[in-house]
């Protein structure tokens, strides 16, 4: 385990290094504080009416890793590596039909410095009016978008980038500054996203756990176009509800969120890699249907201009079908389960960048419905190509009002020599966090 | 209480196969009057628009352990359809920012969805879950949904006083395959068709849950609102009581509230 001092002194160094990529991180979070703080200060009146609420998270998430990692050993040991992070959120009603909303995120962790960072989540008004169409709402600044129906990943969301360092699950995203425009009308609903500005991926570090075998060198990110990051990308959205049916169809033009990476020759030895995004658009579709007690999933789309995992260029078509079925009343008890099976799709197959090329996904959710809002959740990815298998058990349980803990076991010692993902192999780990709400 | 369940039975069909005609004819002025009451009682409650409502849940297990749940609440009537509702969570903090929407259909499960705030992500809610319970708490999703006349088939039973008033207690059979229910009991007064008391009954036909109702309060001039609610359920000992403050009347709310978009911005 590193000491906090060696940690410091790693951020310093990482501000050297990384200073554009950090200072973006610095600058977004020192708003964030400074808006936050400026608010609060105002208290007196604000927090005396509805009108401004303060609140957030203060999690402690240990981490415990029982091997030494596959690839960069000498700095990826074993052991217990600490971690913590803040997450004050601030919602305030400027007017009717007017809000501002903040999300700050804060991580420190004790061995990966890359983890340590900070992002605004969310930081954005909303107004909404009705019109003769039906009623208008627009977004700006920086904002969260979800698009999508299944569970074992989410193959067809885009508008954000993942957050990577932050869990391997890709369920974690960094605010998209955005203008998000929607028009609810009779017959659907009508999006429209204008998107100024390409955030980066976030990885693990060199001494980071999870991370690629490797260097990536973020500060030398490679576009394929001549307004690098500043691309303004553009992104569409109709959904409706038709009887049991909620369907949507998305577009997508702009830059890749997700990488590919290239050789950096002009870096001194060690050899360091680019993250290299590319122009892509993307057309996609997504179904939930409500069937009897079954809820049927599908999502499915086509991208253009993306690179497999050649560093070839390949147009290439996905989807994840599946279901959800859900026991309730267990054994005679208040408990329910829910049963969830998903299968991915790929036709790159083995030149697919992600571990979705051919794979079946299932999963058994408890709820136990006490007081405690027990739950607990075992899922497996299984390859259809080949051998490899990730398992995962979760457990969460409130522990009073305001703390609550959660256990995240996952198992990457079975996967494949010739899976994406074979350079996690000895990654397996447990995570036990502890979360305080505010 | 099984066998006086099943002897009941066996006369009533030996007394069908007897007396048809006139066992018949009563039958069918029981459901008739059942029907009456139940229509009835919708109808008082038509006409209020919409309220915004806060909702305090105290759950109690066998040992009187207490656990807190607070919602508030937005309900809107929508004229030919079922009405539409927002829950949203508050307490317990894990939960808080949680929102629930559900549009009530009059003779088809209802859709439901929920509003994730973490991923802000809006998911439908699948229909077999009426028997879930709700927050960990002894009402189920299918008890927090509004009781729609076309939801059940009806049968008037007898009278009864109740507190201090005359109740009519009437049967209702849910329609729904995917009810948790065989029948209830509701009793409602004469004078206002109040419901007082509910008793649920399970798919085996045992005595499952009670709900009481009291505290009731007009507002408008005409509508009656109950503020407690104790559900006590008979096979596990837990208890829930749902008590209702700070009613609102007719605030600015129509249907652009009530949906996937303002599901969104529910936080």
């Amino acid at each position: 385990m590193t000491s906090h001092r060696q940690v410091f002194e790693g951020l310093g160094k990482a501000e050297g290094n990384q200073g554009s990529v950090l200072s973006m991180s610095r600058k977004l979070l020192l708003l964030t504080i400074g808006i936050y703080v400026s608010l609060t200060s105002n208290l007196g009146i604000a927090n005396a009416s509805d009108d401004i609420e303060f609140s957030g998270t203060i999690a402690f998430e240990p981490r415990w890793f029982w091997d030494d990692s596959l690839f960069g050993s000498d700095t990826r040991e074993k052991g217990i590596s600490n971690s913590f992070y803040v997450m004050p959120e601030l919602d305030a009603k400027l007017s009717e039909n007017t809000s501002f909303r903040l999300v700050g995120f804060f991580r420190y962790d004790e061995t990966d410095r890359d983890r340590t960072r900070g992002d605004v989540r969310e930081a954005y008004l909303v107004h909404y009016r009705p019109t003769q169409l039906g009623e208008l709402e627009m977004r700006i600044g920086l904002g969260r978008v979800f698009w999508g129906a299944t569970e074992s990943h989410h193959l067809i969301d885009i508008v954000n980038q993942t957050d990577l360092v932050e869990n391997p699950n890709e369920e974690f995203k960094l605010g998209q500054p955005m203008i998000h425009l929607t028009l609810s009308t009779e017959s659907g609903i009508f999006e429209l996203f204008g998107l100024p500005f390409h955030r980066q991926r976030t990885f693990p570090g060199p001494n980071g756990r999870l991370g690629f075998p490797f260097l990536i060198d973020i500060d030398s990110v490679v576009y394929d176009n001549v307004y690098d990051e500043r691309h303004f990308d553009l992104a569409f959205r109709y959904s409706h509800t038709f009887g049991y049916l909620d369907a949507g169809i998305s577009g997508f033009v702009g830059t890749n969120r997700e990488p590919s990476f290239v050789p950096n020759f002009a870096s001194d030895l060690p050899l360091t890699f680019s993250p290299f995004y590319t122009q892509i658009s993307q057309t996609s579709i997504d179904l939930r249907l409500q069937h009897s007690g079954w809820l049927l999933k599908f999502e499915g789309l086509r991208r253009t201009g993306a690179l497999n995992r050649l560093g070839k260029n390949e147009d290439y078509t996905a989807f994840v079908a599946g279901f959800e079925y859900s026991i309730f009343s267990l054994f005679g008890t208040v408990a329910d389960m829910t049963l969830v099976a998903e299968w991915s799709f790929d036709d790159r197959r083995e030149r697919a960048t992600t571990r979705f090329d051919n794979d079946l996904f299932v999963a058994s959710r408890v709820s136990f419905n006490d007081f405690q809002g027990t739950t607990i959740t075992a899922s497996a990815l299984l390859g259809n190509d080949n051998d490899s298998a990730i398992a995962s058990l979760e457990f969460s349980r409130r522990v009073s009002e305001r703390v609550s803990v959660a256990m995240e076991l996952v198992l990457l010692n079975e996967i494949a020599t010739d899976d994406v993902l074979f350079p996690l192999k000895n990654d397996s780990y447990l995570e036990v966090g502890l979360t305080y709400g505010f | 209480m099984k066998q006086l369940t099943s002897s009941l039975a066996t006369f009533s069909l030996l007394a069908m196969v007897l007396v048809p005609s006139a066992l018949g004819q009563n039958e069918e002025e029981a459901i008739a009057k059942g029907l009456e009451i139940a229509q009835a009682a919708q109808d008082v409650k038509k006409g209020f628009g919409n309220y915004i409502a806060k909702q305090v849940m105290v759950l109690k297990d066998r040992k009187d352990r207490e656990s807190k749940r607070e919602l508030r609440v937005q309900i809107l009537e929508v004229e030919e359809q079922g009405d539409r509702i927002l829950f949203l969570f508050e307490e317990p903090r894990d939960v808080r920012g949680t929102a629930l929407l559900i549009h009530s259909n009059e003779d088809q499960p209802d859709d439901q969805w929920f509003f994730l705030p973490a991923t802000n992500r809006v998911t439908r809610l699948n229909s077999s879950g009426q028997s879930k319970s709700f927050m960990g708490s002894e009402f189920s999703y299918e008890d927090m949904n509004p009781p729609e006349v076309s939801k059940f088939t009806y049968k008037y039973l007898r009278e009864e006083p109740c507190e201090e008033l005359n109740c009519t207690v009437s049967e209702r059979v849910p329609v729904s395959k995917g009810s948790n229910y065989s029948r209830q009991l509701v009793w409602h007064d004469d004078e206002a068709y109040r419901v007082w008391k509910i008793e649920y009954y399970d798919r085996r036909g045992d005595h499952l849950k009670t709900l009481t109702v009291s505290d009731y309060e007009q507002y408008l001039e005409e509508y009656w609102f109950a503020q407690t609610m104790i559900m006590t359920n008979h096979v596990n000992g837990k208890s829930t009581t749902l008590n209702w403050s700070d009613f609102e009347f007719r605030v600015d709310l129509d249907e652009d509230d009530f949906t996937q978009t303002s599901l969104r911005r529910t936080r």
